[in-house]
């Protein structure tokens, strides 16, 4: 209850300084939504030349692309502000102030203020992929929707787990800004199928050291019944893995932190 | 001219100090690039055809590896350093010395991106004995010179262009959204994500006379021969007369906006 009234007020507070900002909120809203519309036209272009990719159709890889922006949406809109404050003070030395505060720390790194433009502009590919998906031939079954669902929430709790991971470093060598590429990399392997990888052993190297394939391959792949049961497993297996890792990776990492401003 | 020079030397030299940060920054662009051919490769395996829209799978390779190269020279930086300095005031102080803002900034951020073609170059020399056999090597001596006439006015079109959008910042209070805005229309029209020539037909020529696809579009093809060189000479004329429409529009925004300049916190 008191972590549910903490997070009650950091929404409270970041809706408040959008308040402020309007203008810039509302333009930041369209970049969002115009990125996700243009990556969608990208691959309508691109199948006007051909019929399918590795086995995915239009509409499934359009699917499988706005799976991919939910998932960066999500993660950019909730954690991705609240990691950068992280970094940032570890580097400045304002770290000191987390510490003392009677809050795990695992939650003050990955909560704090919301960035309600990328947020928002979720509606975007969601709304894209609901179209998609009602201009398939099939009907998606319920539980597929769950799954699909479920998965989704792991891909984002993978994602930032496996960020924290990287971000740990922080309290090792300081500025660590250069990693965000990694954030980049990740999502741009995300958004496209896992047949890239001919070989099972490096798509499985992409589940387990690099986790992009349970982004939006598995969840979209659960949704369109193109899953298969040992990658499910493994995508599961994997966000519980980074999630136990990174949490270690903090507690271990804190003791090495020595406060830079003092 | 000397004093911009003499800043391009120095902004070199700052550029080679952060030797993590560069190699970090080229394994991570280059992972980027290799994502995107083997996304190709995929398409090409998939759909058992040699040939998508007149590209041959080491044309697409070939057009992803200039592309990537020739975008160095997208000069963007610019314009969100004077949206800073309009924001924080700081452009007062530069307002009172001796030179030209868009001078200064132009040959500033020329050398990062001469330093970042150098990196990308050379990592290419390394790794382009391994995969040769999926290049196309079609350059012809005048596709080449125009290829570099090509690359520096994207240096310039794309200096301007930021710069009109940092600009912004004189009326609104972020203009990094509209810039953030502006890089994600560019990236898209200016070939980067697919070829222009993937576009509806009616689209390519449109897209073809806009500035964003003499960044690296107007180049990979040139140096793929798959433009002619009467026709890569006939584009540059309207890609240079864009340089004297983004001058004007810069010259005018300029005037507007230092008038209303009020040098917050400066």
């Amino acid at each position: 209850m008191y972590y549910l009234n903490l997070l009650k007020e950091q929404i409270k507070l970041s809706f408040m300084s959008v308040a402020i900002f309007r203008a810039n909120f509302a333009l930041m809203l369209l970049q969002s939504i115009i990125n996700s519309v243009l990556g969608v036209l990208c691959v309508e272009f691109i199948y006007l030349h051909v019929d399918s990719i590795a086995g995915w159709s239009r509409n499934e890889m359009i699917i499988l692309y706005c799976t991919s922006m939910i998932v960066n949406q999500l993660y950019r809109g909730l954690i991705n502000p609240n990691h950068m404050n992280f970094i940032g003070s570890v580097s400045s030395g304002s770290f000191d102030r987390m510490l003392i505060k009677p809050i795990s720390i695992i939650f003050q790194i990955n909560t704090g203020s919301i960035d309600y433009s990328s947020f928002l502009s979720l509606i975007a590919p969601i709304v894209i992929l609901c179209w998609k998906i009602s201009s398939l031939d099939v009907s998606i079954p319920r539980l597929n929707v769950i799954l699909f669902l479920v998965f989704l929430i792991n891909a984002v709790i993978l994602l930032t787990s496996f960020m924290m991971l990287l971000y740990s470093f922080a309290f090792k060598h300081v500025r660590v800004y250069g990693l965000t590429g990694i954030y980049f990399i990740l999502m741009s392997i995300s958004e496209k199928p896992r047949e890239i990888f001919s070989y099972k052993a490096v798509m499985y190297a992409f589940v387990f050291l690099i986790p992009s394939v349970p982004l939006a391959n598995v969840p979209a792949s659960l949704l369109l019944s193109k899953g298969n049961v040992p990658e499910t497993i493994a995508a599961a297996v994997s966000g519980m893995l980074f999630f136990l890792l990174s949490t270690v990776a903090i507690k271990k990492g804190m003791r090495s932190y020595s406060s830079a401003s003092s | 001219m000397r004093k911009y020079l003499y800043s391009f030397k120095l902004y070199l030299l700052a550029s080679l100090q952060y030797r993590f940060d560069t190699v970090l920054g080229l394994i991570m662009s280059n992972i980027s690039m290799l994502i995107t051919i083997f996304f190709w490769i995929i398409i090409y395996r998939s759909n058992g055809t040699g040939e998508i829209n007149g590209y041959s799978i080491a044309d697409m390779i070939t057009f992803f590896v200039m592309s990537s190269l020739f975008r160095t020279f997208i000069l963007s930086s610019g314009g969100f350093e004077i949206s800073d300095m309009i924001k924080s005031g700081e452009l007062g102080k530069a307002l009172i010395k001796p030179h030209s803002i868009s001078m200064f900034l132009y040959w500033k951020h020329l050398s990062n991106a001469l330093f970042e073609f150098l990196k990308q170059f050379s990592f290419l020399l390394l790794v382009v004995p391994f995969f040769a056999r999926y290049l196309t090597w079609d350059l012809s001596v005048p596709s080449a010179v125009l290829v570099i006439i090509y690359l520096v006015t994207a240096t310039v079109i794309s200096h301007l262009l930021w710069l009109l959008l940092g600009m912004m910042a004189f009326w609104l209070e972020q203009a990094q959204a509209v810039m953030w805005s502006f890089a994600v229309i560019l990236n898209f029209l200016s070939g980067m994500f697919i070829p222009l020539d993937f576009f509806p037909r009616w689209s390519v020529r449109v897209l073809e006379l806009m500035p964003f696809a003499a960044f690296s579009y107007i180049p990979a093809k040139l140096y793929m021969n798959q433009l002619s060189v009467a026709e890569g000479a006939y584009l540059l004329m309207v890609h240079i007369l864009w340089i004297f429409v983004l001058m004007a529009l810069n010259q005018m925004v300029w005037r507007a906006g230092t008038k209303k300049y009020s040098a917050v916190g400066g």
